[in-house]
């Protein structure tokens, strides 16, 4: 997020980005707003629609530069579409963004031709660009959600995800054997994707199994994460969570399972057994959106 | 105490209530009752008036004995000299905000805390039951007590008294009284008080509620001009406690290890300017108060190692009242302009010790997770906690007064404001290690852990409210001065800051750090609101038999919203928050009555009952609707009887037997009702032989030796009481010579 800020900062200050009085007119009209993530936070998924194969790059980065209501330009760093094929730096220009609100980024595109430099990929076609950013209201160092999507020559669909990602929403405890049903709404999440290893981190800030409980923090490691055209999926049949780093054996979780789409949508679901008492837990979580 | 001046009223002895109450009749004194009558049962309230020879006969030194004999007050003495717990009519506070409001010479002590301190030549001591917020402002919604204390206008000449008693208890008052012109008198008075107590701590055997007190006093009162009076009033009180005498309610032992102890030094100056004219006066009061004390305490009272608290204070405060007073007619009216500023800094650090650590933190969390358990790297380590905590307010008030005939038609209304801030920082430095149990049964190192939390935050509150009364009192058609009245009136409890919470916030944070707690936030646990009350009464004020004859009675509805409660909220070690709870009822009924059968013979005596029952309490676990409401005593009682055989001995001229008896109860110590105080009942007894210039009084207290709870509470899951102090015996020397 430092990286992203100090993207923002440094585009703010070559493009004259202020941000009250009569400068907001100038921005409207023809100021610049830049955002961007570094490769270092981003991956790609990659399916060829043709082979069936699919593919995880990591290192892919994607910096937005537009004005507020029109000409966008979106440049994808370090993309690759096949293990074969190095990693290229390429931009679609002549796009529109269409935010609803300001500071929103929602830009699609049909028929574009990436820009490698000022030499163009004439090999190449992009059609069904999507690029949205939902804004992280959250207090702790998390980006936004984020969707970067679009096909290359009709028949590669790539999907970029970003490494880090927080949200926050209702959580449900159920335990069969109480007779009991608590609804938490403090609990925040955090998953942290590896596409290296495939494996993803999940961590629970305040994860309360009952009212008089106290709230614990806890880490799962070493969920297996799926990523998909639509967002990606965890699962994990049994793991021993940790809470600042030492092992809770006899909080042992079982039956993870979630599914988080491009929108910042997460159903999140597992079983922790407390001295052999089962607390089902289902959580409806949501990147919060934060409109200026 | 000395002895009264025979040619000054008593309420008592000689005089009628009406030239008793009526101290402005003496233009030497005119500086009292700045905001009201001074013909306390003229008011449309329900009061006690203890004067004279009854604050001797009584051993009256300070508010708290007051509730001994007015009806539904309730003051125990217990802890220390910071603990000045106040119970009226069902509602009360054990920490923070007080609900009766102090004054002395007309100086208010803003500080609860401050409350309890010896007073020596009180004059006569009033105390006004019901809401005073109109006139008096913040935390007097249960009443208000006036301490006058002996005027150098009216008296001169030199005080001596001497006394010693059980427990090796002793003290010595040295006053002189001197008029330097007709213009300007002054006294000056010290008392000095010391004891054993009564009480040992079995851990060491050592005496746990020793005590040494010291004031001094010098007033001033001067007539600046033929009707301009000025009255200074200026005091130092310091006191030293050694240990607090809470036993265990599971072994009934006073048994603890570590150092306990109350010490504090208070600085005070009223300054009261009282100017004069024939429809219309005007004063203003002016206050400066210094506190600097320290409790320590060995916070779970147990031989065990668990924790200490500290708490150094230094608080100061400054008031100011403009009042003015007016009459056209038979239409009076007042009206006063109020402020003050008040700040504390406040030093406040926990020690977790050894037992403490394993039983409070370690166990907790190894019970979580027996295979990798921890281990604290320190025998000892402090939660620091350190506050600042200024408080302004002002208020705007009014008060006009109708006389139809009998018929007296009473206003007021009174806008308060009052703005607090707490600025706040808790601090720990300490580390732990968590080890991992291995399949032999060692314990191997794996990984060590630093606690560093450094949390400052501010939190502010501000409280406005309208505080009305309204009252009618009709004039009986009786030969003696009697009324009957009927009044609503709005009483209200400022909020504040909890401080004693932080312990047990910082505690969680460490808790948080290991990766359980419960989650606190300092805003909601820290803070608490206003309490605020509707108080609807009937009473009498009644004389009869020539004045022989004295009745007040009272019955009261009072409606209470938001009730500040004293309680100890889950997964708490060390701290007692005030929470409000969501309605309060209390109802009830109070007399006292004086019959003077003759020159001799005297007898008086005080009833109150109270029924104060939570409407809507429930705290999220429990629903208390329909319980007693803590620490308010269903019934008050007091009885006494004065003979007096005058003598023809040459060197004395009376002997005096009194007798009394006090009793309180029942008294439910927790919101659940399950742990109480049945009432009970002491005797006390005096025998007095005088003469003109000296007294001496052989006197008893609790001469059944009744054995009695004053106070309770739970630290750590454990009950502690406070036991009433045994029998007592002792002599007291008087000696006065009047110039």
């Amino acid at each position: 997020m430092k990286k992203i800020g100090a993207i923002l900062m440094a585009a703010a200050m070559s493009m004259s980005l202020v941000s009250c009085g009569d400068d907001d007119k100038e921005i409207i009209d023809g100021g610049l707003l830049v955002f961007g993530v570094e490769p270092e936070e981003m991956f790609s998924y990659v399916y060829n629609e043709a082979s069936g194969q699919t593919n995880l790059y990591d290192n892919v980065g994607v910096i937005v530069a537009t004005t507020r209501v029109k000409d966008a330009t979106i440049i994808i760093e370090n993309a690759r579409f096949a293990e074969q094929m190095p990693a290229i730096t390429f931009k679609l220009e002549d796009l529109i963004n269409t935010p609803t609100y300001p500071y929103e980024y929602l830009i699609n595109g049909e028929n574009l031709t990436p820009m490698v430099g000022e030499k163009a990929m004439d090999n190449y076609e992009v059609d069904d660009l999507e690029f949205k950013v939902v804004m992280n209201i959250m207090g702790y160092n998390c980006p936004p959600a984020i969707k970067c999507a679009y096909t290359v020559n009709d028949m590669i669909k790539v999907r970029m995800l970003l490494k880090e990602n927080g949200y926050t929403g209702d959580t449900n405890v159920k335990c069969e054997a109480a007779g009991t049903s608590f609804d938490n709404a403090n609990t925040e999440y955090h998953v942290s994707l590896d596409p290296k290893t495939k494996q993803a981190d999940l961590k629970i800030y305040g994860a309360k199994f009952a009212e008089r409980m106290p709230a614990m923090d806890m880490e799962f490691k070493d969920v297996s994460f799926e990523a998909t055209l639509d967002g990606y999926t965890l699962t994990s049949e049994s793991l021993i969570p940790e809470i600042d780093d030492v092992p809770y054996e006899g909080y042992p979780i079982t039956n993870l399972s979630g599914t988080s789409d491009f929108e910042g949508n997460m159903v999140l679901k597992f079983v922790c057994t407390i001295r052999g008492v089962a607390y089902e837990v289902s959580a409806n979580l949501y990147v919060p959106e934060q409109k200026w | 105490m000395v002895a009264m001046m025979p040619n000054v009223a008593f309420a008592v002895d000689e005089m009628s209530i009406e030239e008793a109450d009526t101290l402005l009749s003496l233009q030497e004194v005119a500086v009292t009752a700045i905001k009201q009558s001074s013909r306390v049962k003229s008011l449309p309230t329900a009061s006690t008036v203890i004067a004279g020879t009854e604050i001797e006969r009584l051993k009256m030194v300070s508010a708290k004995n007051v509730s001994e004999v007015a009806p539904n007050v309730y003051m125990p003495e217990y802890g220390s000299r910071m603990t000045s717990s106040v119970y009226v009519r069902g509602i009360g506070a054990r920490i923070d905000q007080p609900v009766v409001g102090l004054n002395v010479d007309n100086v208010p002590f803003l500080n609860k805390d401050n409350y309890d301190f010896d007073v020596v030549d009180i004059e006569r001591i009033e105390v006004l039951r019901g809401p005073q917020s109109t006139l008096f402002g913040r935390n007097t919604m249960g009443g208000l007590i006036n301490i006058y204390t002996l005027s150098p206008m009216k008296y001169q000449g030199l005080r001596v008294l001497g006394e010693y008693g059980s427990g090796n208890t002793m003290k010595a008052a040295v006053s002189y009284y001197d008029k330097l012109s007709e213009r300007l008198a002054m006294s000056v008075s010290g008392y000095y008080t010391q004891t054993d107590g009564f009480f040992n701590n079995e851990y060491n055997g050592a005496d746990c509620d020793t005590e040494q007190m010291g004031t001094l006093r010098w007033k001033t009162q001067w007539r600046a001009a033929e009707n301009v009076n000025v009255e200074n009033v200026a005091g130092v009180q310091v006191s030293r406690q050694e240990g607090y005498p809470y036993r265990s309610i599971d072994t009934d032992e006073i048994n603890y290890n570590d150092t306990c102890f109350y010490r504090r030094t208070g600085v005070t100056d009223g300054l009261t300017v009282k100017w004069v004219q024939d429809d219309f006066t005007l004063s203003s009061i002016s206050s400066f108060q210094y506190i600097d004390d320290n409790m320590t305490l060995d916070q779970d009272f147990l031989p065990l190692e668990y924790f200490t608290l500290t708490q150094k204070r230094k608080e100061w405060a400054v008031t100011q009242d403009v009042v003015a007073r007016g009459k056209v007619g038979n239409y009076s009216w007042l009206g006063g302009l109020f402020g003050f500023y008040k700040k504390m800094d406040m030093d406040a650090p926990v020690t977790f010790k050894e037992y403490g650590i394993d039983q409070l933190i370690e166990a907790k969390r190894n019970e979580m997770n027996p295979t990798y358990p921890v281990e604290w790297d320190d025998e000892t380590f402090v939660l620091g906690s350190n506050f600042k905590m200024p408080t302004w307010g002002v208020a705007l008030y009014h008060q006009s007064e109708l006389e139809l005939g009998r018929w007296t038609i009473t206003a007021g209304l009174r806008l308060d404001c009052e703005w607090a801030r707490l600025d706040y920082r808790s601090h720990c430095n300490t580390s732990y290690t968590t080890h991992e149990l291995l399949p032999t049964g060692e314990l191997e190192p794996y990984k060590n852990h630093r606690v560093d939390i450094d949390d400052r935050g501010s939190i502010d509150r501000s409280f406005v409210e309208l505080l009305p009364k309204l009252s009618v009192t009709y004039k009986l058609p009786t030969q003696n001065p009697s009324n009957v009245y009927a009044s609503i009136a709005k009483g209200y409890k400022s909020g504040g800051f909890n401080t004693q919470m932080f312990s047990d916030v910082l505690q969680q944070r460490i808790m948080g750090l290991m990766g359980l707690s419960m989650r606190y936030d300092v805003d909601d646990v820290v803070g608490y609101d206003p309490e605020k009350s509707i108080n609807y009464e009937i009473g009498a004020h009644i004389a009869a038999v020539d004045n022989r004859l004295n009745v007040d009675a009272a019955v009261f509805y009072i409606d209470c919203r938001d009730q500040q409660l004293t309680m100890f909220p889950d997964g708490t070690t060390t701290g007692r928050i005030m929470a409000n709870a969501g309605k309060t009822r209390s109802y009830g009924f109070e007399m006292s009555a004086m019959y003077k059968f003759s020159e001799r013979l005297m007898m008086n005596a005080s009833y109150g009952l109270t029924d104060a029952r939570f409407v809507e309490f429930d705290n999220g676990k429990t629903d208390y609707s329909g319980y007693r409401i803590p620490y308010a005593p269903r019934n008050t009682m007091f009885a006494g009887a004065s003979y007096s055989q005058p003598l023809q001995w040459g060197w004395a001229d009376r002997l005096t037997l009194n007798v009394n008896c006090r009793g309180v109860g029942s008294i439910y110590w927790n919101e659940d009702n399950s742990v109480k105080q049945p009432f009970y009942a002491t005797l006390g007894a005096s025998l007095r032989l005088e003469d003109e210039c000296y007294s001496v009084d052989l006197w008893g207290e609790n001469l059944t030796d009744t054995s009695y709870k004053n106070f309770y509470f739970v630290s750590i899951g454990h009950g502690f009481y406070q036991q009433g102090k045994p029998a007592r015996m002792g002599v007291t020397l008087r000696l006065n010579f009047e110039m």
